[in-house]
């Protein structure tokens, strides 16, 4: 059987094969979103502002290191009875609104503020010997104050996250517990969660290691692969520190750190019970890091408490607040990067179409504002093969106009759709998506694509959005822009050589908002 | 007054049923979604955060667990918006052995990969949650018409990398059925 040949079994035959494999167990998921439901439902009722919280298993995630053996780590220094305050007083006015207490998705622009400020700010706060770097971009997940970083020591690098929030008055001491110390759960024997009183508030130190057998069975390999003796060896440490403030309107500060200690021991030969033809020896597990530190994180749980009697720890703070204004430097730098993009695309547009970037949303997007209305732009260059110019081009959609013709030097495809309700009635003599295709003949060059959407809010036109009975979204009926690039303009720009040129212009350049 | 904290334990114990009965699956299609287990994890504890605040109005539906993959399914391009929707070509993976198993698990998962985000959630809910063209529509919030071509779209990106694959999958997959 090909995909060719029937389309809906091959598909999800292929896609069964993702779990060929034992997946990892699943814990209970139902518990924190009661325990913190509840806990939102009893601050919504203190709270005027919108804006709930969103969860904060997406730090309970990102470095889910697995059950492990007892904490060791750095030696201690600077007892934490020295903290003398925590208490965050930036000098800039305070931010307003509602913060949660967990991750938030921000903007971008805040996003890109964090970014390059990040290491300039943490770095007074490190200990003598540990510096930072900046994070690759992209490695994020979209929460905008979920900041991470690099730390540098002499022995290794270390990962560190971070962010602030707010612990309302009404926030449980179970909840608190749960985003202070996610690797350590109430009750758990496995790793250690201690708690400090310091001046201003409460430390949550969440302590914990992880043993190369532990580590293996987090990834559903059986214990085997291990070689004899090195099972209980420890390959990751996480400290991790969460400061709840005892006055709530403050700052609640977050800063996880995770980094491999060991590299895992494989026996030499692939045991009868791996999974039959399986990658030997097993890769790495997917943490979003390759930090690496025999000696463990690069900050001893005493060296993160007395970050929080540093003065410069407010500063940090005031930043990774989602509220607080992006800095003048990083405005420039998007406005600078937002008007490359801008010249670019519009070399290769017809001069009546105005373009933009809208960074209003967490990703950014071109859009065109020509006479009859505004579109969305995409673009891309696609590989092309025989199989790709037969397949992907071979069919038309119900309430698609599709149109083919020869050009000088390859084909031009045009696909027109329509916008339908959920019974398939048409909703518009218009179209809401435009698609155009360049096959150039020479099969050596790339497919160039472009698609432009619309929606009845992008024309000038009064609209309307109704319920769509029985569904719990609403459909829009337009009316809706035309295309403010026409098929023949488009092509113009392919065969020009212009399109594909801002299209490699604008792919990195997008890719650095991101 | 006094009924009520009765009420909300009753409600508290029906979303733990619904969340037990649920989140297998919910992380599988989420596995598929994104590639990574624990991500997938995350995007279920997130739908199953969202779900829980408007538990009294998601139990009165007739079919809660189309609202929860509709949250699942949003999460995740929620929060994908950030990540690129394509990759440049000089980093398409190599292709791997259509006959081995686990070879062919990655290049499935390289392959939904490449995919852009939306398209990617199209195939998935077309393909593997056999969701129709309007209740795919539906749950991603967008036209029929997106639907359709990007279903076909993304079954021509797959084509090509996966060619080898298909013929092996439909004795490998055969045993492994969706779970409902």
């Amino acid at each position: 059987m090909t995909i060719e040949e029937n389309d809906d079994s091959a598909v999800r035959g292929l896609l069964g094969t993702a779990f060929a494999d034992p997946e990892p167990p699943l814990r209970d998921l139902a518990s924190g979103s009661i325990a913190r439901g509840d806990a939102v439902r009893r601050r919504n009722r203190m709270v005027a502002a919108g804006g709930a919280a969103l969860s904060v298993v997406a730090v309970i995630g990102t470095f889910a290191v697995v059950t492990g053996a007892a904490p060791a780590g750095r030696a201690h220094q600077n007892p934490a009875n020295q903290v003398t305050s925590a208490a965050s007083s930036p000098t800039a006015p305070s931010p307003k609104g509602y913060l949660g207490f967990g991750p938030e998705i921000g903007s971008l622009d805040k996003t890109q503020d964090i970014r390059m400020r990040l290491p300039g700010l943490l770095a007074p706060l490190l200990p003598a010997g540990v510096t930072v770097a900046q994070q690759p971009s992209g490695n994020t997940v979209g929460f905008v104050n979920e900041a991470n970083a690099i730390l540098h020591a002499p022995t290794g690098t270390t990962a560190a996250t971070m962010w602030v929030g707010m612990a309302s008055g009404k926030e449980t001491d179970t909840v608190i517990h749960e985003v202070a110390c996610p690797q350590v759960p109430p009750g758990s024997k496995q790793g250690t969660c201690t708690t400090r009183s310091v001046d201003g508030g409460t430390v949550y130190l969440d302590e914990y290691a992880a043993t190369a057998t532990d580590t293996v069975r987090a990834q559903s390999l059986p214990a085997d692969v291990v070689r004899p003796g090195t099972s209980n060896t420890i390959v990751s440490r996480t400290v991790s520190l969460m400061f709840v403030p005892t006055d709530r309107s403050k700052y609640a500060f977050s800063l996880t750190q995770s980094t491999a200690t060991a590299k895992i021991q494989y026996v030499d030969h692939e045991p009868s019970d791996y999974m039959t033809g399986g990658v030997w020896p097993p890769p790495p597990a997917i943490d979003g890091t390759s930090a690496y530190d025999p000696s463990g994180p690069a900050m001893s749980a005493d060296d993160l408490v007395g970050m929080l009697a540093k003065p410069g720890l407010a500063n940090l703070e005031y930043l990774l607040d989602p509220r607080t204004a992006v800095s003048q430097d990083t405005q420039r730098r998007v406005a600078d990067t937002k008007a490359q993009i801008v010249t670019a695309v519009q070399a290769a547009l017809p001069t009546e179409v105005k373009v933009s970037v809208d960074v209003s949303l967490v990703q950014p997007e071109i859009m065109l504002t020509g006479p009859s209305g505004k579109n969305q732009l995409q673009w891309s260059v696609d590989k092309q093969t025989a199989q790709y110019k037969q397949q992907a081009f071979g069919g038309c959609p119900p309430n698609v106009t599709c149109t083919q013709r020869e050009v000088p030097g390859g084909t031009l495809e045009v696909w027109m759709q329509k916008p339908t309700d959920s019974k398939l009635t048409v909703l518009s003599s218009s179209a809401s998506v435009y698609n155009y295709w360049f096959v150039p003949d020479d099969m050596s060059k790339p497919v160039l694509a472009m698609t432009l959407e619309t929606s009845a809010d992008q024309t000038r036109l009064p609209s309307k959005s109704e319920p769509d009975p029985g569904q719990t979204y609403s459909v829009n009926d337009g009316p809706y822009a035309p295309p403010q690039v026409s098929a023949d303009q488009f092509l113009a720009a392919a065969q020009s050589g212009q399109l594909a040129t801002a299209i490699s212009k604008t792919t990195p350049l997008l890719a650095t908002l991101r | 007054m006094g009924s009520r904290p009765a009420e909300h334990s009753d409600s508290r114990e029906e979303f733990r049923e619904f969340a037990v009965a649920s989140q297998g699956h919910l992380r599988r299609s989420a596995y598929l979604l994104c590639g990574d287990w624990h991500f997938a994890e995350d995007l279920v504890q997130m739908a199953f955060d969202r779900i829980y605040r408007h538990w009294n109005r998601v139990r009165a539906a007739d079919n809660p667990g189309a609202y929860a993959r509709q949250v699942v399914y949003r999460c995740f391009l929620d929060s994908r918006k950030k990540h690129l929707d394509t990759v440049p070509l000089e980093h398409l993976p190599e292709r791997a052995s259509p006959t081995d198993p686990t070879e062919t698990r990655l290049a499935v998962m390289e392959a939904l990969k490449e995919l852009p985000p939306r398209t990617r959630a199209v195939v998935v809910l077309r393909y593997w949650e056999d969701m129709s063209v309007e209740q795919t529509a539906g749950i991603l919030n967008i036209s029929q018409g997106s639907v359709k071509s990007m279903a076909s779209r993304g079954l021509g990106l797959l084509r090509e990398p996966l060619a080898g694959f298909a013929e092996a999958s439909g004795r490998a997959g055969a045993g492994v059925r969706k779970q409902t």
